[in-house]
C-alpha cells in the first residue's frame, strides 16, 4: 500500500508540475505506470491490420508505445489477476452484459485497486452491427471500424472524451480520422515521462486510406502482375523484331517476365492465405500464365501477321508497333487494377476509352509515317490489334475480380 | 437538496481531477458522476429516445451497491431509484434497480469511459431502455437519456423549483423532436434538446413543463403509472 501511495504521489506531482497543457483534453486520472502498453490483437483480417495501424498512429503521433502481439486475449479478463494483457474482440455481448442500443464499442479499463494505475484494458466492438472501412461522412448502414478503433485506443491510453476541441477523443469523433493537436497534448501531458515526444500533429494531416479487402488486394496485385507481364513479354517480341531474330535472347527475355509474374502472383496468394482468406484466382500460376501467354500470342500475331522480317525497315516498324501494343496492354491492366479497388465503373470506362484512343492514334501515326517513307505495314488493322489487347485485360480482369 | 450552479469547465475539470485522485486512492479511479459524454454511441433524437424507452421516470437514487455480473466476473454498479413520477411505462412498488457496467466487486475494479454511475442523492429524469435485460448501460443513449434535476431558487421570489439540465450541466430550455442525423455519433446530448449555453440556473425549464413536453413526443401521449 505504501508503494501504491508513493506512486500516486509521484504521478500526481508529475502531472501537477508538468508544463501547462496546450489542449483541453479529458483525463480521469488513470494512466499506465510507464508510457507503454502491450496489445494482443487476434481480430480477423482486415480488422487486425486496421487496429494495428490505429495503434501505430498513436505511437508515431504521441510517443506512447504500443507493442503488438498477434494473438487473441479475452478483453473481459484483461488486467485481472496477474494479467497485464490488453485484449480486443468483436462480441455480441459487452463482457457478460447486453449491448445498449446505438452502442458501437466499449473500452473496459481495469485500475489497480488503491492507486490510479491501469493494469489492463479490453476493447469490445459490437458484433451485432455492420462494420466496414471508408473515409468521409458516416454511412448509417456501415460503421467505419478504423475511426472507432482509433477513438477507443485513446481510452486505452487513458484519455477521456473531449467535447470542446477538435479531437479523436471528441465523442462525435465521426469526422476525425487523424490525430489532432488536443489528443497529442493530452498524451504528452499525462505521460511527461515520454522520451523525445514527436512534434505535434499537423492540422492538415490526411487520413490513411481504408485497407483493402483481401480479395480486392489480390485482384489488384494479380492485374498489376498481368499488366507487367504483357508489357515486358510483348516488348521482348518487339526487341526481337527490331534487332533481328535471336531465339535464345527472346526466350531468356520472356522467361524473365514470366518468372516475375509468377513471383508477384504467388506472393499475393500467399498473403491472402496467411490472412485466412483466399484470392478469387488461386489456381496454379502456371495454368494462369499459360492462358495469358495464349492471349498475348494473339496480340503479337495480329501485329506481325504477314510481316516480312527480311525487310529491315518493315521489321523495325513492326517492332515499334509491338512496343506500342505492349505499353497499351500494361496501361489498361493498371486501369483494371485500380478499378478492382475503387469499383467506379464510369471512371473505368472513361479511362479505358482514353487509353484506347491514345493507343490507336500512336499506332496509326507510325503506320502512316512508315507508308510515307515507303514502308508497308502488312499486319492487321489497328482496331483488331486493340481488340486483342483489350481481350487480354478484360478476360483476366473478369477472372480475377468478383 | 440544493446544488450549486454548474461550475465553469476548467474548474470542473480540475475539481474532477482532484476528486479522481481521491477516489482512486480509496479504491477506484472513476468519478461518482463520471464524464457526462457517452462512449462510442450513436446520436439519438429526443423523440427517438422517448419512443424507444420502455420507461421514463423522475427518480432519485437512494442506494448504490456493487456486485459481479450474474454468471460472470465483471463488476457492475447498481443504483436503487425511488420513483417520484412515471412519464411512460410502469414501476412496481415505486422503486427500481438499474445496473451499470463497472465498479469494484469481488476484488476487481472496472472503469468504463463515458459511464455515468448513480450516486445517492442524484435526482433526474431517466429514459430507461429496459428494466428486464441486463444492459451495460440501461439509460437509452447513455448521457442522452439522462436529465439531472436541481432545485433552484426563483430569482424573484423565495420559491424554489426543480429544473432540468443536460447530463453535461447545460440548462435545458425546451424540448423538440430533433431532426435526423443518420450515422453520427453522440456528443452527449440528444438532438432536439434546446439548451441555454452559459445561462443562469433559473433559465432551465421546470421539471413539470419538461415532462409535459416529453409526453407530447410520445405517440399516444399516454401518461405512465406508478403501481
Amino acid at each position: 500500500m505504501r508503494v501504491g501511495v508513493a506512486l500516486l504521489v509521484v504521478l500526481a506531482a508529475a502531472v501537477l508540475l508538468r508544463p501547462a497543457p496546450t489542449g483541453s483534453f479529458g483525463w480521469s486520472g488513470l494512466r499506465w505506470p510507464t508510457p507503454e502498453a502491450t496489445q494482443y490483437v487476434g481480430l480477423a483480417p482486415p480488422f487486425d491490420e486496421s487496429y494495428e495501424g490505429a495503434m501505430q498512429d498513436w505511437t508515431d503521433g504521441t510517443g506512447f508505445e504500443f507493442s503488438i502481439v498477434k494473438e487473441y486475449r479475452d478483453p473481459c479478463e484483461s488486467g485481472f489477476g496477474n494479467s497485464t494483457e490488453n485484449g480486443v474482440e468483436f462480441s455480441d455481448k459487452a463482457c457478460g452484459m447486453e449491448w445498449p442500443s446505438g452502442t458501437l464499442a466499449m473500452t473496459f479499463r481495469h485500475p489497480s485497486i488503491g492507486i490510479a494505475v491501469l493494469t489492463g484494458t479490453g476493447v469490445v466492438f459490437n458484433d451485432n452491427l455492420d462494420w466496414g472501412f471508408y473515409n468521409g461522412p458516416p454511412d448509417p448502414e456501415l460503421i467505419d471500424f478504423r475511426r472507432v478503433a482509433f477513438h477507443e485506443l485513446g481510452h486505452v491510453i487513458g484519455l477521456e472524451h473531449e467535447g470542446s476541441a477538435d479531437a479523436v477523443m471528441h465523442p462525435s469523433s465521426t469526422l476525425f480520422e487523424v490525430l489532432q493537436v488536443d489528443d497529442y497534448a493530452g498524451v504528452v501531458t499525462i505521460y511527461p515521462d515520454i522520451d523525445n515526444p514527436p512534434p505535434p500533429p499537423s492540422p492538415d494531416a490526411k487520413p490513411p486510406p481504408p485497407p483493402l479487402d483481401p480479395r480486392v488486394a489480390c485482384a489488384k496485385q494479380h492485374l498489376l502482375a498481368a499488366g507487367k507481364l504483357c508489357n515486358k513479354a510483348i516488348k521482348c517480341q518487339a526487341k526481337d523484331w527490331i534487332r533481328g531474330p535471336d531465339p535464345p535472347a527472346l526466350l531468356k527475355c520472356v522467361e524473365k517476365a514470366e518468372v516475375r509474374f509468377v513471383d508477384v502472383y504467388s506472393a499475393a496468394v500467399e498473403r491472402a492465405v496467411d490472412r485466412g482468406d483466399s484470392c478469387k484466382l488461386d489456381d496454379d500460376p502456371g495454368d494462369v500464365l499459360s492462358n495469358l501467354d495464349s492471349m498475348m500470342a494473339v496480340v503479337v500475331d495480329r501485329v506481325t501477321d504477314s510481316g516480312n522480317r527480311g525487310d529491315e525497315s518493315e521489321a523495325k516498324l513492326v517492332g515499334r508497333l509491338l512496343k506500342d501494343s505492349a505499353r497499351y496492354c500494361g496501361k489498361i491492366s493498371r486501369i483494371e487494377s485500380k478499378d478492382a479497388v475503387r469499383g467506379n465503373e464510369s471512371v473505368r470506362v472513361k479511362r479505358r476509352q482514353k487509353a484506347r484512343a491514345g493507343f490507336e492514334k500512336k499506332f496509326s501515326k507510325k503506320v502512316d509515317k512508315g507508308a510515307d517513307a515507303g514502308v508497308v505495314y502488312n499486319g492487321r488493322p489497328v482496331n483488331e490489334v486493340g481488340d486483342a489487347v483489350d481481350t487480354f485485360a478484360d478476360v483476366f480482369a473478369a477472372q480475377a475480380v468478383d | 437538496m440544493k446544488q450549486a450552479a454548474a461550475p465553469s469547465a476548467p474548474r470542473a475539470r480540475f475539481r474532477g481531477f482532484l476528486r479522481g485522485l481521491l477516489v482512486a486512492s480509496l479504491g477506484l479511479a472513476f468519478l461518482p458522476a463520471g464524464q457526462s459524454r457517452a462512449a462510442a454511441v450513436l446520436s439519438f433524437s429526443l423523440a427517438e429516445i422517448a419512443q424507444q424507452a420502455e420507461l421514463i421516470v423522475e427518480a432519485e437514487v437512494v442506494g448504490v451497491t456493487s456486485r459481479l455480473v450474474p454468471g460472470g466476473a465483471m463488476p457492475m454498479t447498481c443504483g436503487r431509484f425511488r420513483v417520484h413520477d412515471v412519464v411512460k411505462g410502469g414501476v412496481a412498488g415505486g422503486e427500481l434497480e438499474l445496473c451499470f457496467a463497472g465498479g469494484v466487486a469481488g476484488g476487481r475494479a472496472l472503469a468504463v469511459p463515458g459511464m455515468r454511475y448513480p450516486y445517492v442523492g442524484a435526482r433526474g429524469i431517466y429514459f430507461v431502455e429496459s428494466t428486464e435485460r441486463l444492459l451495460a448501460n440501461p439509460i437509452l443513449g447513455w448521457a442522452q437519456g439522462e436529465f439531472p434535476l436541481r432545485e433552484v431558487a426563483d430569482p424573484i421570489g423565495a420559491e424554489t423549483a426543480l429544473r432540468v439540465y443536460t447530463a453535461d450541466g447545460a440548462p435545458v430550455a425546451a424540448v423538440e423532436r430533433g431532426g435526423p442525423s443518420p450515422g453520427q455519433l453522440s456528443n452527449g446530448r440528444a438532438r432536439g434538446v434546446v439548451v441555454r449555453e452559459g445561462g443562469a440556473p433559473s433559465d432551465a425549464i421546470d421539471v413539470v413543463e419538461f415532462k409535459r413536453q416529453v409526453r407530447a413526443l410520445l405517440p399516444d401521449a399516454s401518461a405512465g403509472s406508478t403501481r
